[in-house]
This record gives structure tokens, C-alpha cells and sequence, in this order.
């Protein structure tokens, strides 16, 4: 019934289309307002003035004979499918006239409320001709979308009257997790991991599979030379060994509460699902299995380990759109759901905020049991904000109470960390640029070590 | 459609048309409205009695619907006017004073003649609703008396009708015509036509002057309501309230058209990461928690004293003092001593007040300061 009266209404009301006056048209009715009403000092009669503003108004309209059919228009849009959050992207648009008159046109995409654009676009399509039009876009927020209307003004040379529609275009689209970090790793992992590149070297000697044989270079373990070929060869070769690969890396994402926290730029769960697919990045380009959980109450995505590339793109269609939960995060639940599900020993990434993490005691406990079948990171971001709020002058009592608290909580959070860390547990806390850099070679350190 | 549906629909259907038929039934007996001393209003207030009498009699009486016309030429006309509006409007007036002129009767009955054709007036109060009136012979009638005015006669002026209080009625010689001012058009109406000698008095008066012809006026009771936009407002300013109006309707159109997805106002919500510390220094300044506080912060600063300088935790205040004079820069020997002093008495203190707080937490920041910022 309401449909019905809905789509009954939106017939009377000329939802979406109709025509509009121009600017042009107000402008010059209102001087001949004017000088109308100048004439009355001539003396006009009620029946002339009346006619004269028909007349007027009807000439304006026949500017509406020559505005091409809305059927003659057309349009189609080009946007890639895939658009990364908070980055720079460009819309094509074709809008085709198939008839002869040439006509002034004003477009304005049906985009999601949140996407950043720069509507209306304008242009002139001439008659039997096609023009192209293009907007840039940034989608600020991640998820799943549908663009569904395109909504179009468009006007005679003469321009008088505009005529509106909306088309229907319909297109899907997605918005994913800033993937840059990630590109920037695959391209050249050393560069990326500049600053943290004297960890990446450290190998611990004599472990790890066989990888090749070498010319000996001056500093090599003269343990590892490999005799029998530096016999055949003539020169003093050397066996090299590389970390194992085929080990299982856990990556879990905390959705609760917390992570909504404001950074810099964007919040504590954008951050930490970009590091987290750029360690994934890294573990598969490495030859490792990697899998990914996301929990916040209870566990809301779960991809299983897997190797090969293939698997980023089922870790990135899994998590792209996973959202900030309201509900503080269950551990307990996600770790015992890790536990069913992850039987052989791997490293267990945990991107979480670390005062949440903290807060309960009886985690420590049950990570005990954790801890003794997996290898355990939790993987935070500085929190910059209570830093500053430690540091602020105390100007007002207010001040001065948030800065003593602050304060306690630094201190708090630092004994808590020394007693995690007393049990052996990797706590790695990063600056929120450097948060996918520093989980990286935290990565990279374990696997080179062969602490798995 | 089945049956159930059907069903309903006939009931629903007969209940609008009974309910239809119900309350237009109810509806149309409201009341028709008369203005008081209209001639066709047969109310209380009316004066149809007074006219349809007239009428029956084979008098030529008739209503004026509009203003007496100057150069009408037919003459001896005797024009009724019952109440009527003060004349605000000037050709009008002209029109009336005009029509007497020419050698016509104008009979007014109104209770407050004042501005009337420059009659003047007093007031004259009885308490009662009948009065006694004599006329011009001396005779004596009763008649209902409403208005608390009189008439105040010029020397011109034959006096009518009069009481103790003063003229009731007067005839004054206009040009070639007459006019009778009369100030109780009460004797006319339907509710009080019959009573005491009010017809008599009627009667009277509208003998005494000579006339073929009653005019009732209409014109002066339904003036002032339709025609005033028109008559009071310049043209061009009614010309250019139209234009208004158009353009308005066009920039209505102009402005108002929706163009482009139906946006909804949000929120956006965005959480900080200092929420629980805000709510916890809020708990503390409303407990008074100086001391606490206070406290927090001393030993924050023992903290980063080991962490940086390598002064240890444990150790009294008192203790670290010399540490504290090798490594403190920004303060001399003797705000270094009354600091440490000071600071050992102030945290043993079981209350500390608002100002104390605020400024140790200051010296205590200064310090912090130059440990962590250098």
C-alpha cells in the first residue's frame, strides 16, 4: 500500500524531473516586473497587465521547443570497481545526444552521502554528438555501494528553462582499505623497511633450509664452507641458508570499541588493517600460510591460512568492509575460537589498543595457554593523544586533573607492559605511520631468527 | 480480491456514506449571520420588518446598493440611511452631500451622528431604556432610547423630536433638499419596531419632508469591507505586489527543485582516545581527589627522573637532592632545596587545598619539562 502511494506521489510531485527556471529567465522577469510596473503611471488596466505576464510566459516556454527530448539523451559512467579509501580517483562519464538540437547540460552523480566530489559538473553536448566529462573522487569510508541515479539539468542555447530527469546507471562498487603501504612493500620490500633494515639482516647462523651455494665472501662462518664444491671449483664456496617457509601466520583484528579512536588522519582500525594486509603481503610473498580473524563481541570474519598471492585478494574481499563495533572486544571468545581452528604452531598477530588489551587480568592467564602452542604479538599504536595530555600545561584544576591522570595511566600501562613482556609476550607499540612498517619487520625479525 | 476483502471494503464504503449523510445533517444547521440593520436581515438587529411592511403598504421603497448618484435628476427622493459607517471615503461624501443638494431627502438614523454632515453632539444619560419625547407640538410619546448622545441643534436647525436631556431629532435645510438626523436607529429594527410609540415616531418623521421615492441605503454598510484594497492602495503598488508574487513562485520553482540524491543529515560520531581519562579526571575534581592527584604526578616525575637521569624511585625525596643539584639546570641552589623540601611536606599533608594543588602541579611540571623536553 505505501509503495503504491509512494510511487503515486512521486508521479504527482515530478519526483526527479520537471523543469526549472533559469536564472537568466528570473533576472530578465524581474526587469520586466519592473518596468510593468512603471507602465501603470501610463496607465494600463488590470487586463492588459495580466495579459502582458501570460504572453511573457508563454514565449519564455516555446525556449522549451528547442531543449532535445529526455530520451535523447544518454548517459554512461566509468568508475573503477575497486576504489581505495581516502585516495584520489577519476570518473568518466559519456553523455551521447542523439538529437540535433545542442544543449547546455548540468550533472550531478547519485554518490554516497559520505564520498567527496565536486557536483554539479558542466558542459555542452553538441547536436548528433557525444561529450566526455570527468569528476575526481574520494571515498573517505570503506564498504560496499551501490550507484544507482545520475541527475541531470540541461538548457537551450537560449536557456531559458532547464529541463531535469534522473537516469538510472547503475554501478557497484567498493571501497577498500588504503592499499599503498602494501604496493610499496611488493615493489621493494628493503626500501620500505628502511628505517628497520638492520633487523631484517640479523640471521640467526646455521638455521633455516638450504638455499644455495656461494662464492665465500670474507666475514662467512667458516663453518658453513662447503667443502666438497670449494674441491671441485677450485675457489672456497659457501653454503647459504634462507628462513624456513611454509609457517603459519594468524592475523587477528580487534573491531571493538577502542579501535574507533581517532588518529591523525583516520581511525585505529583503518591503521590496522592496512598493516595487517601488508604483513599478509609480506608472509605470502615470503612462502608463508596466512590467515586472518576479525572479532570484536565474537568473531566476525575468518579466513582460513593459505599461501600464494591469491589469498591477499581473499583476505582483502573478507575484510573491506568490516566496521567498528560499539561492544568492547571479546579476547577470550576470539582466542578460543583461534584455538579450534589454528591446531598447528604459528605466529599470532594481534592488531588491538593496548589499553583494552591490558585492562583485563585474566588474559594474561589464558594467553599463558596460548602462548605455549603459538608464537604471540599484539601489534598497538602509540597513543599520541594521551601523551599530550600527560605533557599540557596545568593551567586550569580540569587541566591539571586530566594531566595527573594521564600521567597514572602512562605509568600504569608501563608496569603492565614489563610484566607481559616478563612472560615472554612481543608487545609492539608504533606511531600510527609506521605501524604496517614496524609489524612487518617484527615479522620478518621472528622469521629470520627461526623462532618459530 | 477474496471474500474477507470485499467484505470490508462494502463495510468501510457504507460507513463513510452514513457518516457522510450525519454530518451534513448536523453540519448545515449552523446559524446564517446578519450585520445589524441590514434590510434583509430578519435577526433582532435587522430592519427587514420595517422594510417588507413598507413594502406590502405599496410604498416605492428600494434598496441602494451603491452611492447616491450627483447627477441623477430625478428629484424628491427620500434616502434611508440606518447606521451607516462613517463615510472615510471623500467622493462618497461628495456623492451624498450632492444628492440633498439637488433636492433630495437624507434621513440618518445613527446613534452617534458626530462627523455626520458637521453635526455635533453632547451627551445626555437616562438610565432608563424608555425615555419621554416631545415633538415639535408639544405632544408626548414613549420610545426606546439606546444611545447615551444628543444632538447639539445649530441656530438653523429645526428641532423634531426632543427629551430633557437634549434633540433627538433635527431638520436642516441643505441647498434645495433636506436632511433629518435622527440618533436612535433602534425605532426601525425588528426587536423593538412595535414597541412604545417607536413606529409613531417613524412615521412622523418620514412625513415631514416631501418625497415620491424611499431609498434604502446598502451602501454604507457593505463599503468598507470589499472594495478598500482596491480604493486604498495606488495601482502600481498593487501592480508591482503582483510581479512580486510571479517572480517569487518563479524563484520558488528556481530555488526550491530538488536536483541531485535526497541527502540526510547525520552525525558523524568520532571517539577520542582520551574519553576514559576525561571521565576519570572529572570523577577525581568532583571527589577533590588533590591529593591523589597530586600524588600521581610526583611519582611520574620519580619515573622519568630514573628513566632518564637514572635517579632512583625508591629513594626519599630528601635523598635525591644532591643528584637533583648536579643535574637540574633550570633552577638555582635554593629552588632546588626548598623544592625537595617542600614537595616531602606537601605529599604527607592529608588535605591539600585547590590553590596548593595547582601550584605544586605547575612545579612539578617545570621539572617534567626540562626532564623530558630538555
Amino acid at each position: 500500500m505505501t509503495k503504491l502511494l509512494k510511487s503515486l506521489s512521486a508521479r504527482f510531485l515530478f519526483l526527479d524531473r520537471g523543469i526549472v527556471p533559469t536564472k537568466r529567465l528570473l533576472i530578465g522577469y524581474i526587469s520586466i516586473s519592473i518596468c510593468i510596473t512603471l507602465f501603470t503611471f501610463i496607465g494600463f488596466s488590470w487586463l492588459q497587465i495580466f495579459m502582458i505576464n501570460g504572453l511573457i510566459l508563454l514565449a519564455s516556454l516555446l525556449d522549451l521547443r528547442s531543449i532535445p527530448k529526455r530520451s535523447d539523451i544518454q548517459v554512461t559512467r566509468s568508475i573503477p570497481a575497486n576504489l581505495e579509501r581516502g585516495l584520489n580517483y577519476i570518473v568518466n562519464l559519456q553523455v551521447q545526444n542523439n538529437s540535433n538540437l545542442s544543449c547546455h547540460i548540468q550533472l550531478i552523480d547519485g554518490m554516497p552521502q559520505s564520498f567527496i566530489s565536486n557536483f554539479p559538473i558542466e558542459g555542452v553536448v553538441p547536436g548528433r554528438g557525444t561529450v566526455e566529462l570527468t569528476y575526481p573522487i574520494i571515498a573517505p569510508v570503506r564498504g560496499k555501494y551501490l550507484l544507482e541515479k545520475m541527475f541531470i539539468r540541461y538548457q537551450s542555447s537560449l536557456g531559458l528553462w532547464q529541463k531535469q530527469m534522473a537516469v538510472q546507471v547503475s554501478d557497484a562498487i567498493r571501497v577498500i582499505p588504503d592499499l599503498s603501504e602494501t604496493k610499496r612493500y611488493l615493489e621493494d620490500a628493503q626500501h620500505f623497511l628502511m628505517h628497520e633494515g638492520m633487523k631484517i639482516r640479523k640471521q640467526k647462523s646455521g638455521v633455516g633450509e638450504f638455499a644455495q651455494i656461494r662464492n665465500y665472501v670474507v666475514g662467512d662462518d667458516p663453518r658453513k664452507i662447503n667443502w666438497r664444491q670449494t674441491a671441485k671449483l677450485q675457489t672456497v664456496m659457501t653454503n647459504q641458508y634462507e628462513p624456513e617457509h611454509g609457517k603459519h601466520v594468524m592475523i587477528l583484528i580487534d573491531c571493538g570499541r577502542t579501535m574507533g579512536a581517532e588518529l591523525r588522519h583516520t581511525n585505529r582500525l583503518e591503521k590496522a588493517i592496512e598493516a595487517s594486509l601488508t604483513v599478509a603481503a609480506a608472509a605470502l610473498g615470503n612462502g608463508d600460510y596466512v590467515g586472518i580473524i576479525a572479532f570484536s563481541k565474537e568473531v566476525t570474519v575468518f579466513v582460513p591460512p593459505d599461501k600464494g598471492m591469491a589469498q591477499l585478494q581473499k583476505i582483502l574481499d573478507a575484510v573491506y568492509d568490516i566496521k567498528v563495533d560499539a561492544a568492547e572486544s571479546n579476547y577470550l571468545q576470539a582466542m578460543n575460537y583461534l584455538q579450534t581452528v589454528q591446531k598447528k604452531r604459528g605466529l599470532i598477530l594481534l592488531f588491538s589498543d593496548i589499553q583494552a588489551f591490558l585492562q583485563e587480568e585474566q588474559t594474561l592467564f589464558y594467553f599463558e595457554g596460548i602462548k605455549r602452542r603459538h608464537m604471540f604479538m599484539l601489534v598497538t599504536i602509540k597513543d599520541e593523544l594521551l601523551v599530550n595530555r600527560a605533557r599540557q600545561d596545568p593551567t586550569s584544576l580540569n587541566r591539571a586533573m586530566v594531566k595527573g591522570i594521564a600521567q597514572e595511566q602512562i605509568m600504569h600501562r608501563k608496569r603492565q607492559k614489563t610484566k607481559w613482556e616478563k612472560q615472554g609476550f612481543i608487545l609492539v607499540e608504533a606511531k600510527e605511520d609506521r605501524l604496517a612498517t614496524a609489524a612487518v619487520s617484527h615479522y620478518i625479525h621472528i622469521m629470520n631468527q627461526g623462532l618459530l | 480480491m477474496n471474500k474477507s476483502v470485499k467484505q470490508t471494503w462494502a463495510w468501510i464504503v457504507t460507513l463513510v456514506i452514513i457518516f457522510g449523510t450525519v454530518s451534513l445533517f448536523l453540519g448545515s444547521k449552523k446559524p446564517v449571520e446578519y450585520s445589524p440593520y441590514i434590510s434583509t436581515s430578519p435577526s433582532p438587529t435587522g430592519v427587514k420588518a420595517f422594510y417588507t411592511y413598507m413594502e406590502e403598504e405599496g410604498i416605492p421603497i428600494k434598496r441602494l446598493k451603491e452611492a447616491p448618484l450627483s447627477n441623477d435628476n430625478e428629484q424628491e427622493k427620500l434616502l434611508l440611511m440606518i447606521e451607516p459607517t462613517l463615510l472615510s471615503n471623500q467622493e462618497a461624501r461628495k456623492d451624498y452631500e450632492s444628492f440633498v443638494k439637488t433636492g433630495n431627502t437624507l434621513v440618518i438614523f445613527k446613534r452617534n451622528l458626530e462627523g455626520m454632515f458637521d453635526i455635533k453632539t453632547t451627551f445626555g444619560m437616562s438610565d432608563e431604556e424608555a425615555v419621554t419625547i416631545k415633538d415639535q407640538n408639544g405632544e408626548e410619546y414613549k420610545a426606546t432610547m439606546l444611545t447615551q448622545m444628543r444632538i447639539l441643534p445649530d441656530e438653523s436647525d429645526k428641532v423634531l423630536l426632543e427629551d430633557d436631556f437634549g434633540a433627538i431629532a433635527i431638520k436642516r435645510n441643505i441647498g434645495e433638499g433636506t436632511l433629518i438626523a435622527v440618533n436612535s436607529p433602534d425605532w426601525l429594527t425588528n426587536q423593538f419596531i412595535l414597541e412604545n410609540d417607536n413606529l409613531n415616531l417613524v412615521f412622523q418623521l418620514l412625513e415631514e419632508p416631501q418625497w415620491n421615492t424611499i431609498l434604502v441605503d446598502e451602501y454604507s454598510h457593505q463599503s468598507t469591507k470589499k472594495q478598500a484594497i482596491f480604493e486604498v492602495y495606488p495601482m502600481w503598488l498593487l501592480v508591482g505586489s503582483l510581479q512580486l508574487i510571479i517572480v517569487t513562485l518563479l524563484w520558488l520553482l528556481y530555488k526550491g527543485k530538488r536536483f541531485g540524491p535526497i541527502l540526510r543529515p547525520r552525525e558523524e560520531m568520532v571517539r577520542f582516545s582520551d574519553e576514559h581519562i576525561t571521565a576519570l579526571a572529572a570523577w577525581y575534581q568532583k571527589g577533590k581527589l588533590y591529593r591523589d592527584s597530586l600524588h600521581s604526578q610526583a611519582s611520574y616525575l620519580r619515573s622519568i627522573f630514573q628513566e632518564k637521569w637514572g635517579i632512583s624511585y625508591q629513594k626519599d625525596w630528601e635523598d635525591i637532592q644532591e643528584q637533583l643539584l648536579l643535574k637540574v639546570s633550570s633552577m638555582n641552589r635554593e629552588a632546588i632545596t626548598s623544592f625537595v623540601k617542600e614537595i616531602d611536606t606537601v605529599l604527607k599533608k592529608p588535605d591539600i587545598s585547590k590553590q596548593e594543588y595547582l601550584l605544586w602541579s605547575t612545579r612539578i611540571d617545570q621539572l617534567r619539562k626540562e626532564v623530558e623536553e630538555g
